[in-house]
């Protein structure tokens, strides 16, 4: 349970854009994944958090940093390594309407992912049928094409496809955000149950704090391609430390109309990440931002167990191990 | 067989394929058994019977579709003309699109160098015009029916080169191809999978569009001098031959547009036919 199955360190990935300019999508980001964990990273739109996973598992090239799967740099690897190692690092994608070719029935969707794996092709509809049960599809979904199944079904596909080549880590970017809300908690047990059986450790992305709070072991706020909080999800959700983490949690709505009170909004736009501001990135729109915070630029420091932030204006906690 | 009656049962109800898939089987046909077909030998003068209008028109059973300016039999010359004409329009096509689909994906899946060479030299090849791009590769090779559908091919290709490369670009942006990219399979094999299904309709409707096309340019060359031998029947020095008539004698041009006609359209109906077919959302409708 303690060992790290990915570390991520200083990873960044800068845009060339036309005219010289360079949009920083990720900008440093440090974390650690133990085997077995689910990692919720949690942000706007915009902040980097799908940047972040494609980087991770090398489909973007980062512009620098390191990855480390198993205590070896993804970055470093040759192209035949890397092609093995992917087998054990796979993706699910936001959009199940994108991520399946149309021309492609679902047998040969997950034959492309036994062919990866190098299962001998007599093994295919045995395998397939077997990964699709997983994912609580039936085998008479072999022969159908994606745009016969709904939204919900096909992001089950995606997942079979993914858990056909038997990964370790699970990268999913936003893999609930364009589904009905019904069919989102579906999918959420589906992922919880199918990682408790296959020992699966999760790097889940996502904008939707109720889904993260759900999934996650410890959650990770991206402001601006950034960590600017990262926590257990308990203490973060019952304690947040960063301005930015309490405006956006604040913002979640209450039903229980007692428990409401005073919400704090947080005022203006996310700042263009051509020209993120000086010093830290969110004293524009934090509230109780300082001088300093216009200057200096917050590192990432513990605040308390296990449990970091990056503001100018929380106290260093010394942890004791 | 089974391909047979698989395509049958397939084109079975819808009526602009079985019609197009007939007239093609005609053209064809015509093409395979000229000889038995004609009733006169295409090349053979009669001057003395110069320009006979059609049999209905007031001419002779003898020219069913009566005679250009030289006497020939004009029905024989439009049956011997398929060959000529439908070799041409097919290979050529066949030539471009190939050419230009591999050059496409290949700008479009590699981009960089590859891809600034190849849209340089579909820029170059676009301001050249036709003609004179064609005038100099015949001078150079010699007319003939196969240098004919090489100049065809190649000055064919670009339209396929540039839709094929924009069309990869955005297909190699998918999320479909991202997940093969992340289960390590190589380009190649997405290029396989992914793109080049994905190209296919719109390559087909291209290719369909291109084929009469390529039998008017084909006319154009025979005309200047620079296709195939003046004696060998073919619809567009027909064509060609026909215009200067026009006005006295119709038929001389008239026949063999309406076989330039029928073909291309039976052309396009099968395209049209084979692009749904070949897309899965589209198969209960068809």
């Amino acid at each position: 349970m303690n060992q790290a199955l990915l570390r991520v360190e200083e990873l960044k990935k800068h845009y060339n854009l036309a005219k010289g300019r360079t949009l920083q999508a990720v900008d440093g980001v440090s974390f650690t994944v133990r085997a077995g964990e689910t990692l919720g990273v949690v942000g706007e739109s915009g902040c980097g958090k799908t940047t972040l996973g494609r980087t991770v598992l090398r489909l973007v090239e980062a512009t620098s940093g390191r990855v480390y799967y198993r205590d070896r740099n993804v970055y470093d690897m040759s192209p035949v390594e890397l092609r093995e190692a992917r087998r054990e690092m796979q993706i699910v994608f936001q959009d199940p309407y994108a991520s399946l070719n149309p021309r492609m029935k679902v047998s040969d969707v997950i034959g492309e992912a036994l062919e990866a794996k190098g299962v001998p092709r007599r093994m295919w509809t045995q395998e397939a049928e077997a990964v699709l049960d997983k994912v609580g599809l039936s085998r008479t979904a072999m022969s159908r094409y994606p745009h016969e199944f709904s939204g919900g079904q096909r992001q089950r596909i995606g997942i079979a496809r993914a858990l056909a080549v038997g990964p370790s880590l699970l990268v999913c970017d936003e893999p609930v955000s364009a589904l009905d809300v019904s069919v989102q908690s579906h999918i959420i047990n589906l992922l919880g149950e199918l990682k408790r059986e296959m020992h699966l450790t999760y790097l889940f992305i996502a904008h939707d704090l109720a889904v993260v709070r759900h999934i996650s072991d410890r959650v990770a706020v991206m402001y601006l391609g950034q960590i600017v909080e990262m926590a257990p999800a308990r203490s973060l959700y019952a304690a947040p430390q960063h301005p930015y983490t309490k405006a956006l949690l604040n913002a979640v709505p209450n039903p229980d109309p007692a428990k409401r009170g005073l919400r704090q909004i947080i005022s203006g736009e996310i700042p263009n990440p051509e020209c993120p501001p000086p010093g830290c990135r969110f004293h524009e729109r934090c509230p109780v931002a300082v001088a300093r915070c216009r200057e200096d630029v917050p590192a990432l420091k513990s605040v308390g167990a296990s449990h970091m932030a990056a503001c100018h204006l929380l106290e260093e906690v010394k942890e004791i191990d | 067989m089974r391909t047979v009656s698989f395509i049958w049962s397939r084109m079975r109800g819808n009526y602009s394929a079985l019609v197009g898939s007939l007239l093609l089987t005609c053209v064809v046909m015509a093409a395979l058994f000229s000889p038995l077909l004609a009733p006169h030998d295409p090349r053979a003068q009669f001057l003395e019977r110069r320009l006979r209008p059609p049999a209905f028109a007031g001419g002779s059973s003898e020219n069913l579709l009566g005679t250009d300016q030289l006497g020939r039999d004009l029905l024989s010359r439009i049956v011997y003309g398929a060959r000529v004409s439908l070799l041409v329009g097919l290979a050529a096509v066949m030539l471009a699109g190939l050419t230009g689909i591999f050059l496409g994906i290949m700008s479009g899946m590699f981009g960089g160098a590859i891809d600034r060479i190849v849209m340089q030299l579909a820029d170059v090849q676009l301001a050249m015009p036709f003609i004179l791009f064609a005038l100099a590769v015949m001078a150079v090779l010699g007319p003939g029916l196969r240098n004919v559908i090489l100049v065809l091919g190649v000055t064919g290709w670009v339209i396929y080169g540039r839709v094929v490369r924009s069309e990869t670009l955005s297909l190699r942006e998918k999320e479909y191809v991202e997940a093969s990219r992340a289960l390590g399979h190589g380009r190649f094999k997405i290029i396989r999978r992914h793109i080049l299904p994905n190209i296919m309709p719109t390559a087909i409707v291209l290719a369909t569009l291109q084929v009469a096309n390529m039998i008017i340019a084909e006319a154009s060359l025979s005309f200047l001098g620079l296709g195939i031998e003046p004696d060998i029947p073919s619809w567009g020095s027909m064509l060609s031959d026909g215009r200067g008539y026009i006005s006295t004698a119709w038929w001389v041009a008239t026949f063999p547009g309406i076989a330039i006609m029928l073909t291309v359209l039976s052309i396009n109906l099968i395209g049209d036919w084979l692009r749904d077919s070949l897309d899965p959302r589209l198969k209960s409708s068809i």
